[in-house]
């Protein structure tokens, strides 16, 4: 980052929480301590379950939209008020998607796929971005209870980069039955409502709800910002899917992150907004995490007894809470509490105190053992364009009087940062890398389902015992990538897309609790099935302590975590898993995921290990990502990315597509003026070898992954072999390997060989 | 002989899907949880959802959890103690 990097400033902010829908309701709530969480009154739950939980209230969603989609929207519209222009760019922490929908119409025996058409995470997302006007990409992170933190902590990176000048970052989720029954047999709901820090707490209130900020990246601070966002710290603990590491040293790692990030001294901070769930461990671990950075802590508080845990949205809820405490000197209360755990240390805040803070720091913990924490200083702080940190603080003067240089192209076409690949592994239905590649040489179908014992080869019964199909490809595909990488160190950081996540882990789940009556399922499928379960087994197996980040839009998931593995690479000696991959299950696939006619069951995907490369030396991946709605189609935007048509026609020797929307076109349809394809070879002047990936290895939405690894080795080799190149071997010749994803959300990967240049 | 001890052996293998494990070679008073059978809290819920489901015997508190599941043959004691007919 150069001195001249923009600063990101909050200028608008929406909430729907237990204490009502808008920030106003939500301010009054922190204002008055009031505990508004009780039994939810539009999720059916047997009487014995009703517990309290934290429902927005007086908020029905319409006919035809997921609960999570409506309360997503409405937050969205109020970050956005009284805006002239669109963001840039809509990111988003999303963990149960359109799943309360499903659920019901499962139950109900439904199964035309048209109506679990808004089921994938990634559409709430989509749906905000339209609604907002935004052309520009829908990121979505999957990362448990950080979800929204990590959101704004990317939004943070892109306005940083110049990649975009404004992003609506936000969590949301809404009620629904997985994930009040999931912690019910977890046994981590407090039957009493959540009473975080206090000595008899006895667990989290379920809820729901939607924070957004919208985030503009500038030189000074803008009239409108209510506060900036200084820093962000992501770590993982790896070291178990729900537990967190005993004496918070994670979370402490993350405080320490984001602190540093920032350029603030940990004694400049005047409020510590907790994640503070209430459950035993959590309160334990962050506990201890709060006292290892600050001996004397300054004032802290959960404000969960007042919103409940509304999951994926908490971060995004708190981020909020955090711009009204340093904006209206407002410290809220720690609600709920009798007797504060003595064996915590900590002093919360039993009343509102009317205080200004100069920074705040604001905790988010997941599932995972994901861990992300942001940094918050009131607007004003840093006009004169100079640091004002403390004396022998670390601040950075990232102020500089400078106009921020904005690329042209900032809102045609994202393209990510370059990253050298050390090792690759792919799986399909032929088997792992050899198996695939020599089948995709000859240009035979991979297509299908690898059997499990292709997946649980070579891993110990220990470590897959409790794991479903998803998880146990990710990790077979992660020991091969490791593999073939060598004498590289263990990955730092873990970037995954996929789609739907473990879908047999959530079919087990509701599978035998809808049979028992919403009584019993398996507390273990509940654990695996949220979508970062896998991408936490990579951490834990590989020890990779780093940022951990599930990215899951649909056909573009792996392109997206790929992007954001980029956006976050670091020095040269931290390693980067990054893949995607998503399975194929046979009663919930064909609902959620259902794809052209004909096509055989398939599922596997791909994983990579990399590093931010250095010059142009070895195999380099670049991922791009162009807008979805630009004059000329995201075709012309993806060209314009990759320098031009001349340039992709010398540095591609060949186009791997990925194309859903073609593909499951009616073939008499398919005229050349609807074809994307086609509409790229125009766009591009193509005249080179274009390969239908989706057909060799398989009709999946992650299969991109899977073609990217296949890339980078015919790439390495240098030839495209004859099946595939028209009946004899096309020399590379240096050139390198598009992999285009030609569906309706656009995307591509450039695989460059030695020397080229991205 | 135990009919009940093992009836648990192999519903307990099952449950957590010890597929190293032979359900015979679980010793009754070896610790199921960390050094051990090694099982941690996630198979330990795994356990008391089982539980209540084949036994109708609800777990809901650590304490009668951590004196619970000691070992197989405190299970099987409680479970002799405080097993309900299967709801219809």
């Amino acid at each position: 980052m150069t001195s001249t990097a923009p600063r990101a400033f909050v200028v608008g902010l929406g909430a729907l929480t237990a204490a009502g829908r808008g920030v106003g309701a939500l301010r009054a709530a922190l204002r008055s301590g009031v505990r508004p969480l009780r039994p939810p009154s539009r999720l059916s739950v047997p009487a014995e379950f009703r517990l309290p939980g934290g429902e927005v209230p007086d908020f029905d969603e319409p006919a035809g939209l997921p609960r999570t989609h409506a309360l997503a929207r409405e937050a969205a519209r109020e970050a956005l008020r009284g805006r002239a222009t669109p963001p840039d760019a809509v990111v988003l922490g999303v963990t149960t998607g359109g799943i309360g929908t499903t659920e019901r119409l499962f139950a109900a025996g439904e199964r035309e796929p048209a109506r679990y058409a808004l089921h994938g995470a990634g559409t709430v997302a989509e749906l905000v971005a339209r609604d907002a006007g935004c052309t520009g990409p829908a990121l979505t992170v999957a990362t448990a209870c950080s979800s929204g933190a990590v959101a704004l902590a990317i939004a943070l990176e892109l306005l940083r980069s110049g990649r975009s000048r404004s992003v609506l970052a936000g969590g949301v989720d809404g009620l629904c039955r997985l994930t009040w029954h999931g912690f019910r047999l977890l046994q981590l709901v407090d039957p009493r409502g959540t009473r975080p820090l206090d000595a008899d707490r006895s667990g989290l209130t379920v809820a729901e709800g939607a924070g957004m900020v919208l985030l503009v990246g500038a030189a000074e601070p803008p009239e409108d910002a209510l506060a900036e966002l200084r820093g962000a710290g992501l770590t993982c603990d790896a070291h178990h899917p729900t537990q967190p590491l005993p004496g918070g040293e994670g979370a402490r790692r993350a405080i320490v992150r984001a602190l540093a990030d920032a350029g603030i001294d940990p004694a400049d901070v005047g409020y510590v907004n907790l994640h503070g769930t209430g459950t035993t461990d959590n309160d334990a671990a962050e506990a201890a995490a709060v006292r290892a950075v600050w001996p004397a802590p300054p004032p802290v508080s959960s404000t969960k007894g007042i919103t409940g845990h509304p999951l994926a949205a908490a971060g995004a809820v708190e981020a909020v809470v955090a711009v009204l405490a340093l904006r209206e000197g407002l410290l809220p209360p720690n609600v709920g509490l009798g007797m504060v755990d003595p064996a915590l240390g900590l002093d919360p805040l039993r009343e509102p105190v009317d205080r200004f803070p100069r920074v705040v720091v604001s905790n988010s913990f997941g599932f995972g053992g994901n861990n992300a924490v942001l940094v918050f200083e009131r607007a004003d702080e840093r006009s004169s364009g100079l640091a004002v940190g403390t004396e022998g603080s670390p601040s950075r003067n990232r102020a500089a009087a400078v106009p921020v240089p904005v690329p042209r192209d900032a809102t045609r076409a994202w393209k990510g940062g370059v990253l050298e690949v050390l090792g690759a592994a792919c799986l399909s239905g032929a088997g792992g890398t050899e198996a695939t590649l020599a089948a995709f040489r000859a240009g035979a179908s991979c297509a299908g389902t690898a059997a499990d014992e292709v997946l649980t080869a070579g891993l110990p019964p220990r470590v897959v015992r409790r794991i479903r199909r998803l998880p146990r490809m990710a990790l077979a595909l992660s020991e091969a990538a490791r593999d073939a990488a060598g004498a590289t160190g263990a990955p730092r950081s873990v970037f995954f897309g996929t789609a739907w996540g473990p879908l047999s882990e959530t079919h087990e789940f509701l599978a035998a609790l809808f049979a028992s009556g919403d009584r019993f399922a398996s507390p273990t499928d509940f654990v695996g099935s949220v979508h970062n379960a896998p991408a936490g087994g990579l951490a834990i197996r590989h020890g990779a302590s780093g940022p951990n980040v599930t990215a899951t839009a649909g056909d573009a998931s792996f392109e997206q975590a790929l992007f954001l593995a980029s956006l976050f690479a670091r020095g040269e000696d931290e390693p980067i898993l990054a893949g995607g991959a998503d399975e194929f299950h046979p009663v919930l696939s064909p609902l959620v995921a259902p794809t052209e006619a004909g096509s055989a069951a398939a599922d596997g995907g791909g994983l990579l290990v990399l590093r931010r490369a250095n010059g142009t030396r070895g195999i380099r991946v670049v991922p791009v990502i162009p807008a979805t709605d630009h004059g000329g189609g995201p075709w012309s935007a993806l060209v314009e990315a990759l320098g031009g048509a001349e340039a992709v026609r010398a540095r591609f020797g060949a186009v791997f597509t990925a194309d859903p929307a073609a593909t499951s076109r009616p073939a008499a349809a398919d005229d050349a003026a609807a074809s994307p394809r086609r509409e790229f070879g125009e766009q591009a002047h193509f005249e080179g070898p274009v390969i239908d990936a989706r057909r060799l290895l398989g009709a999946y939405a992650t299969v991109s992954a899977a073609a990217t690894v296949v890339a980078v080795e015919l790439v390495r080799a240098g030839t495209l072999p004859a099946a595939l190149a028209g009946g004899r071997d096309l020399p590379l010749e240096g050139r390198g390997i598009l992999v285009a994803s030609l569906g309706p959300r656009p995307a591509a990967i450039a695989v460059l060989g030695p020397g080229n240049a991205p | 002989m135990d009919p009940l001890l093992d009836e648990l052996r192999v519903k307990l293998v099952e449950a957590v899907g010890l597929t190293d494990v032979r359900p015979e070679d679980i010793r009754p008073d070896e610790p199921l949880v960390g050094d051990g059978l090694g099982l941690d809290s996630i198979d330990i819920l795994e356990l008391v959802v089982m539980l209540e489901e084949d036994y109708g015997v609800k777990i809901d508190n650590k304490e009668l959890g951590r004196k619970v599941f000691a070992s197989l043959r405190s299970l099987a004691d409680h479970v002799r103690e405080h097993r309900t007919p299967p709801r219809s």
